[in-house]
């Protein structure tokens, strides 16, 4: 074992010194002699979040399976041990060969949230490494950036020498080549970020330039270099059953947040909620093989001890094995006492037997995401599901003995009304009053019907239909959480109704930040020098140093969240393509309008563009 | 069958506190596919125990823990599952098969050794004196924080969030060289005794304060039986 980074006093005196030290079961250690490339893999937050990503131990994996590349892992330090290291001067370091993170190559920061923004600039910051990619020099790592935040990356374009926009596990090699390549001519940097910016999906932010109109809005946005596309395109696997997937996952020694076995079963979604950016960014729907999967289960669960596993993806209904799967895994599950934390299911005869298998009916609830309360909100969503549907669902779990339900809305939605808002404390109400009329009183042996109804606030993401539309005021999230939870009050079970709304001020930022452009690299790194870091958590959030920050700045912020978009507005992602074409995405927003709903993929293809990609459900519907 | 298993801790993995350690032995024993009972229900728990909860930071040479099997080759093929799947600095020092009726690890602790070594350089030579003029005493007072009053929310400052005891009966033996100081001293649920509280009492003799971050406490093995009895303490896996 290497020397530890921190001291042993410092490690006594922060809260958690596990996740500091590296040396967990199945991480890698390799001769730092023997690599062509280190890469530093960072989830920038606290380590039990970065911890439980899938695909950080996905690159992390694969790129450990390389005989010439080292990849370590890099978090946030937690607050208490933030201070330490600045005061004594400690540079941020990888877990597993404790040495400073500079020493590598690259520095690959997924982004998952735009809350983390702040976090990325401790990161940095502590490294040694300078915050704007103009101010590196070539002993600093190349730092790019992947994730779903990627697909706006201008708000945080100055930060980042590039960015990989789509999925991890195609492009990396080559990536890696052409940097062994460069430094065997003795290339510079500035030479590996040109040849780079050839590899696909590759994005360079130095090697593009922005105007914009006299209204803040973007005039042109052009590669400043020949050789660099103007238009980037995602990458895509195209077989992920053939693709890498993990099977040594990382198994920590704090209790993390996924503390167990991650399947990740298919990528994509059939389904095309308007408001759902993921839904949008991994089209086409890809599936994994049922042998595929079933194998993997085992080795994981070999592998790495865990005492639970679960499936991941955007909608584990529509996987079409998923019966087999889930029984499978049942069965084998049983047999090792592991247990099965099943995803939010759609309520049928199949998902409530087979939940009743693996979890207690008088200790667990059934989830129901209506998203919006009443049906002419849901078409303009594009949910799909009626409230037959769900009073169904509902009744069907009453039936098998649960009596807690969970329901989740947003609000905010565009074009919404005082009724649509209301019309989520009724759907409630109706869910409560089909218990006492599907349970008769002799049966209701678990306790009476709770519901708990939680709501979020609506923002607008780019790639989504919604982009063009205004994200509603911190006021006004204000008063249409009042009307709800008045509207909660009238109804005949209120006393069975629990009500829980977000966060307003995180939202609002989360707003700004999603569909931001370029100039507000400057408001971010003030915030952060300002002592914003940890947004996502509510403890440290500081929302009063964020409106300094953009005030100071000249930021308006209802340019970025209250603004209606026009349609021929150029929006700072516009140079990225995710497969869905820009057309469809306002053919659906305009569609939205009219309260119109889109066939599903399954049912019918719209012609979103994924189709161009010649994977997934796109072929099987043509075959 | 029971079983029970005898571990050391040493190096980094003494930053993992007792509960995450425990998690982390749970799935030792899976990946060594050691074939543990569990418990029964929805969510099944391997039948397991520790003796003796384990600070973070301090390391150990002689912890217990104790586990049912269904089935098994032979305690040394456990043994040897466990220590191909263990992280640095864990190993699993012995693995003794239980008579029936063995009160269980936990229960069964009267007693553990420890070796207490400043960090760096060694002892003071006025406090290695003041050792045996401590231990000479009639009675050893130590604070200790009243934990039942905090649990509950009724410690005031200044009267009752701090409680006296005498825990010179609770030691059983002694020794200080400039280099470490080495006791063993009642660890039952009862009587327990933290052995940086002796080092404390030790260095206020002098009139010097400890900081317990200075010193590395190291376990050296933990006992059951009566101290001074015919058969004396003896180690958890020689009953
Ligand atoms: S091209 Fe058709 S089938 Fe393919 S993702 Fe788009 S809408 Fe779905």
């Amino acid at each position: 074992m290497n020397r530890l980074a921190l001291s042993d006093r410092i490690l006594m005196q922060v809260d958690k010194p596990a996740r500091y030290i590296g040396n967990e079961i199945n991480s890698v250690i390799k001769n730092k002699d023997e690599v062509d490339i280190r890469f530093a893999v960072c989830f920038p937050d606290v380590y039990e979040i970065g911890m439980s990503h899938l695909g950080l131990q996905i690159l992390y994996g694969m790129f450990n399976e390389y005989e010439d590349v080292w990849c370590e892992r890099v978090f946030s330090p937690w607050t208490d041990l933030d201070p330490i290291m600045r005061r004594d001067n400690i540079p941020l370091f990888m877990l597993e060969s404790q040495e400073p993170v500079r020493e590598a190559d690259f520095l690959g920061i997924t982004i998952q949230y735009e809350m983390c923004y702040t976090n990325i600039l401790q990161v940095l910051d502590l490294s040694g490494i300078p915050l704007r990619a103009c101010d590196r020099g070539e002993d600093d790592p190349i730092v790019i950036g992947g994730g779903p935040c990627t697909y706006n990356p201008e708000p945080i374009a100055d930060f980042f020498d590039m960015f990989y926009i789509g999925e991890g596990e195609t492009k990396y090699r080559e990536l890696f080549d052409v940097y062994k390549e460069n430094k065997k001519v003795h290339g510079t940097r500035e030479d590996f970020l040109i040849k780079a910016a050839g590899v696909h999906g590759i994005y360079v932010p130095k090697f593009y330039d922005v105007t914009y109109k006299k209204d803040g809005t973007i005039e042109s946005f052009a590669p400043n270099r020949p050789g660099v596309p103007a238009k980037i395109d995602k990458e895509i696997v195209r077989d992920l059953s053939g693709a890498y997937y993990i099977d040594k996952p990382v198994v920590p020694f704090t209790k993390v947040t996924q503390d167990r076995v991650v399947l990740e079963i298919q990528r994509g979604c059939i389904r095309g909620c308007r408001f759902c950016q993921a839904g949008q960014l991994y089209r086409p729907v890809r599936e994994r093989d049922l042998d595929f999967l079933k194998e993997r289960a085992l080795t994981l669960l070999n592998n790495t001890g865990h005492e639970e596993i679960s499936l991941s993806s955007l909608s584990s209904s529509d996987y079409s094995n998923l019966e087999a799967l889930v029984d499978f895994l049942i069965d084998e599950c049983k047999s090792r006492s592991v247990n099965i934390s099943l995803p939010s299911l759609r309520i049928d005869n199949f998902s409530v037997d087979a939940m009743s298998k693996v979890q207690d009916v008088k200790k667990s609830s059934i989830t129901f995401a209506p998203e919006a309360g009443s049906q002419r909100m849901r078409d303009v969503i594009n949910k799909g599901i009626t409230e037959k549907h769900i009073l169904r669902g509902a009744r069907m779990a009453f039936e098998a003995g649960w009596t807690r339900i969970k329901l989740y809305f947003m609000l905010g939605l565009p074009g919404e009304e005082t009724e649509d808002i209301e019309e989520i404390a009724v759907l409630s109400d109706k869910i409560a009053r089909e218990f006492f009329d599907a349970v008769p009183k002799d049966k209701r042996v678990n306790g009476p019907v709770q519901i708990v109804t939680s709501t979020s606030f609506f923002v607008p993401k780019p790639f989504t239909a919604f982009q063009w539309a205004p994200q509603d005021t911190k006021e006004s999230f204000k008063e249409k959480a009042y009307i709800l939870r008045q509207a909660v009050i009238r109804q005949l079970n209120q006393k069975r109704i629990q009500y829980n709304w977000h966060e307003t001020d995180v939202s609002v930022l989360e707003g700004i930040l999603a569909r931001g452009d370029r100039k507000l690299c400057d408001a971010i790194e003030l915030a952060y020098k300002k002592g914003c870091m940890y947004d996502a958590w509510s403890d440290t959030y500081r929302d009063d140093l964020w409106m300094e920050s953009f005030d100071e700045c000249g930021i308006d912020i209802s340019f970025y969240t209250t603004r209606e978009r026009s349609l021929d507005e150029i929006f700072p992602w516009d140079f990225l393509s995710c497969g869905v074409n820009k057309e469809f995405l306002k053919a659906e927003w305009l569609r939205s309008k009219e309260g119109m709903v889109t066939p599903n993929c399954a049912d019918k293809c719209s012609g979103c563009g994924a189709g161009s990609y010649g994977v997934g459900i796109c072929i099987k519907k043509s075959s | 069958m029971k079983l029970r298993i005898k571990f050391s801790k040493h190096g980094p993995v003494k930053y993992i506190g007792h509960l995450d350690f425990m998690r982390y032995f749970q799935k030792c024993i899976r990946r060594a596919k050691v074939d543990i009972a569990y418990s029964k229900g929805f969510s099944p728990h391997q039948i397991m125990s520790f003796a003796l909860a384990l600070g973070v930071g301090v390391e150990t040479d002689g912890d217990y823990l104790d586990i049912e099997v269904n089935s098994m080759d032979s305690t040394q093929a456990v043994m040897d599952s466990l220590n191909e799947t263990m992280a640095d600095g864990v190993r699993v020092e012995n693995v003794v098969a239980l008579k029936d009726y063995t009160p269980n690890a936990m229960s069964s602790v009267s007693a553990a050794g420890y070796r207490l070594i400043p960090k760096e350089g060694v002892y003071a030579s006025d406090v290695v004196k003041a050792c045996d003029m401590v231990l000479g005493k009639d009675e050893i007072i130590v604070a200790k924080e009243n934990k039942k009053a905090k649990k509950k929310g009724k410690a005031v400052e200044g009267v009752n969030d701090i409680i006296y005891t005498d825990i010179k009966d609770h030691i059983y033996e002694c020794s200080m060289t400039e280099n470490e100081l080495y006791c063993l001293v009642d660890a039952s649920s009862a009587g327990n005794v933290r052995p940086l509280l002796l080092l404390d009492a030790i260095y206020s003799e002098v009139g010097e304060t400890l900081d317990p971050l200075d010193i590395q406490v190291i376990r050296t093995d933990t006992y059951t039986g009566v101290y001074g009895d015919d058969r004396g303490l003896v180690p958890l896996d020689m009953v």
